[in-house]
């Protein structure tokens, strides 16, 4: 049996299949290594989790049904019906009739679908129209669906505000600031043409907002959004949202492309919305404006222009990474020339900012550049700050091979001055760090194994390295399901036992990209009701969310509603399927 | 436009929304889209509704409006690519937030998974789907109007693109390609 075979036979349903079959296959899968990979793929998609049908959706077709198939009416003209009378009476009556239903007018909207009934605890979608022409209703757009044909203006940027649903009042005044300020900004560029608020807010459709409530890697442009720059013929729209504080990205209209994007995490104040405002209008306008080659040239004379600001100059390098660097399966690759490279090792030896010097290393990651080997081994020895000499460790990895390096890791790892990591989570120390570079990829996975089964290191240290935040220049990643369920029983343990928050949190965190287990939710169900830490039962929930088909569970979650944690609030809002206020 | 027959709606179409958004959901896995997605299929099966016989098979009818929809899509997202900079200020940033969401590592599996299955051309994307929804070979060729002998070599094609999709994802560490700012 060939894979194509194979394939032939497994999408036959199972009935079909013989016994002989069913033995040449398992023959097969256990000899082909590509299709067994293709088969175990395929499972484990056809298992991600599908949502119950909102309770919602019904109302919301209703509605939508009601808005596309609105009848148009128009009182009958005098002067037309007079004209047509002479031709005939019963023709002409037809044709005055048909001829009055085809003018454009008023729209009315259609009483033909009955609104859906309501269902118990859901809102209705935001988007109402009127049930029945009682009084003349509010115009609509001529253009009522997104048409296609509009021209966009490239240079124009539609700006729709999108609270997240669980935010609370405060974290959305703080926002609405911070956004303020954005659009302030953006109003101040010349060649930017912005629409923004009352010139949005009508044709907004469903209000629900979408970003954000999905932790992470929330970033995708939602088909209002984009529908509603494609009706004011907008090449660009922003969405601000909630997340993380005060987030704003850019979006291309036509492909939905990210063009910029910033979050100010955290920021409650004037003093850091505006420079953070500044920044990503900065980066939005340059964007828009002007052409990558323009950028490109503009951004390789700042970095070689040591008369700029050190933060102007990172800032530039950054750029022309996006442009230099390519990123293959297991690696990433960049060509900087001769000149850029050494501007960032001035950068990253001579600044007196410990901020500039960490960027200028992490930059330049990926040039495979040997002449990089020595200001590396001496900001690795010699620099006074921390987070260089683990930036630097982490660096050396991609020069295993270099005489000297591997023993300048181990050195760092063994006698380094500074023992614990500046923040608990992810970052890790100079010595973890430098015992983790001096790891071959080789070696890396039961490496990462056998220090999450080593008792003898604390429990953060045995965990960091199957997070998939601890830096790293070789780009492999390890879930903690690639080592199966013993290892998640050791996530747990650790999890379960372990007093610091921020530790337990991190053990959550990892737990989540394990195989869901019955036996983890009694603990995981204390943390989420009764922890008094937000991140801690934030975290428990996210684990949690996939047994929401325990009733238990389920519970827990209609209570966790009224958790003080927003993100928490949320996990609970999707599982019970409450919209937002 | 005369507004369609709610009562046939009710009859034909509504019976099947379930099924819809389930199929919805595993083309675009994000609830949003797939209720666009449903929403714009019920209008565009409205628009058709007297063409549909009572007694013919309206779910594989709705499910080829719903594919067309999807495969001739002009207005997806396209996913930035993720870049990593495993820049100390962001992971700063993000590890010294208040809670664990604003990590970008939370369900990294199921992302990934999810990553991966969106980068798949959505020809194929179409098909896994339709498959892992249960439906039959032959529902399938009449769903997508591709003939049986060439449905299953594309079902093999389309498996093989979604592990290099997935070996591409899990090989790539990734974060938003967003400047966090402290």
């Amino acid at each position: 049996m060939n894979c194509q075979d194979l394939n032939h036979l497994l999408d036959a349903t199972t009935e079909d299949l013989t016994p002989a079959q069913r033995e040449s296959i398992d023959r097969h899968l256990n000899s082909c290594p590509s299709c067994s990979e293709d088969w175990a793929n395929w499972r484990e998609m056809g298992a991600m989790p599908i949502p119950a049908t909102p309770a919602a959706l019904h109302g919301r077709i209703a509605a939508a049904l009601r808005a596309r198939f609105a009848t148009p009416e128009r009182p009958f003209r005098p002067f037309l019906i007079g004209t047509l009378l002479l031709v005939g009476a019963v023709a002409v009556a037809a044709v005055v009739l048909q001829y009055a239903q085809r003018d454009a007018g008023p729209v009315v909207a259609s009483a033909e679908f009955p609104a859906a009934p309501a269902v118990p605890g859901v809102e209705e979608p935001a988007l109402q129209l009127p049930a029945a022409a009682d009084k003349p209703p509010e115009l609509l757009p001529a253009t009522a669906v997104v048409a296609a044909d509009i021209p966009l203006d490239p240079h124009t940027v539609v700006v729709v505000r999108r609270p997240e649903a669980a935010a609370d009042a405060r974290t959305i005044m703080l926002a609405g600031r911070c956004h303020d300020a954005i659009l302030n900004q953006l109003r101040a560029i010349k060649g930017l043409h912005i629409l923004a608020d009352a010139a949005v807010a009508p044709h907004e459709g469903n209000s629900q907002p979408r970003l954000g409530t999905d932790s992470g890697a929330a970033w995708k442009l939602t088909l209002s959004d984009q529908g509603i720059a494609r009706k004011l013929g907008a090449g660009n729209v922003m969405v601000m949202t909630t997340t993380w504080g005060c987030s704003a990205a850019v979006f291309n209209t036509e492909t939905g492309g990210l063009i910029a994007g910033q979050t100010n995490g955290g920021g409650t104040g004037v003093s850091d919305w505006e420079p953070f405002a500044r920044s990503l209008t900065k980066s939005v306008g340059e964007k828009i404006l002007l052409d990558d080659a323009t950028l490109s040239a503009d951004a390789r004379t700042t970095v070689l222009d040591a008369t700029r600001s050190e933060s102007d100059r990172i800032g530039a390098l950054s750029k022309l990474a996006d442009k230099a660097c390519q990123r293959t399966i297991n690696s990433m690759r960049c060509t900087f020339d001769k000149d850029i490279i050494a501007a960032a090792v001035q950068l990253g030896t001579k600044s007196s900012s410990a901020s500039t010097r960490v960027s200028a290393w992490v930059l330049l990651r990926g040039s495979a550049d040997p002449d990089l080997v020595p200001p590396l081994l001496q900001a690795l020895a010699g620099d006074s700050d921390t987070t260089v000499r683990m930036q630097a460790a982490t660096s050396l990895n991609s020069y295993l091979d270099v005489p000297g390096v591997r023993d300048a890791l181990l050195r760092a790892a063994a006698q380094d001055s500074s023992r614990e990591p500046e923040v608990v989570c992810c970052i890790m120390s100079v010595r973890e760090a430098a015992q983790r570079a001096a790891v071959s990829d080789a070696d890396f996975r039961s490496w990462v194994q056998g220090t999450l089964y080593d008792e003898t290191l604390p429990a953060r240290a045995r965990l960091v390295p199957v997070m998939n935040f601890s830096p790293d220049n070789r780009f492999m990643t390890l879930s903690i399901s690639d080592f199966g369920a013993d290892a998640a029983r050791v996530v747990f343990d650790i999890g379960q036992y372990e007093q610091n928050p921020q530790v337990r949190r991190m053990a959550w965190q990892v737990l989540q990209r394990a195989a869901p287990n019955e036996a983890f939710v009694p603990v995981l169900l204390a943390d989420m009701t009764t922890n008094p830490d937000q991140g801690v039962r934030s975290s428990a929930a996210q684990i949690l969310e996939r047994h929401s088909g325990n009733p238990e569970v389920r519970k827990a979650f209609e209570r966790a509603l009224q958790d003080s944690s927003m993100e928490v609030r949320a996990i609970a809002m999707r599982v019970t399927g409450t919209s937002g206020n | 436009m005369p507004g369609p027959d709610h009562k046939r709606f009710s009859n034909l179409i509504e019976p099947h929304l379930d099924a819809m958004f389930r199929a919805a959901y595993r083309l675009t896995r994000n609830r949003a889209d797939s209720e666009d997605l449903v929403q714009e299929t019920c209008i565009r099966a409205c628009e058709r509704l007297n063409e549909i016989r009572d007694s013919g098979p309206v779910k594989s009818w709705l499910l080829r409006v719903m594919h067309n929809l999807f495969v001739d899509g002009a207005r997806r997202a396209q996913r930035s690519p993720i870049d990593v900079r495993d820049n100390v200020a962001i992971l700063a940033s993000v590890c010294s937030a208040p809670t664990p969401e604003e990590s970008l590592d939370a369900r990294q599996r199921l992302a990934q998974l999810e990553r991966a299955w969106n980068n798949v051309e959505r020809g194929h994307r179409a098909l896994l789907a339709l498959r892992a929804e249960g439906y039959t070979l032959p529902e399938i060729s009449t769903i997508t109007n591709i003939a049986m002998d060439a449905l299953t070599m594309r079902l093999y094609r389309a498996r093989q693109n979604l592990t290099r999709c997935l070996q591409q994802e899990r090989a790539s560490p990734s974060v938003i390609r967003m400047e966090a700012v402290k």
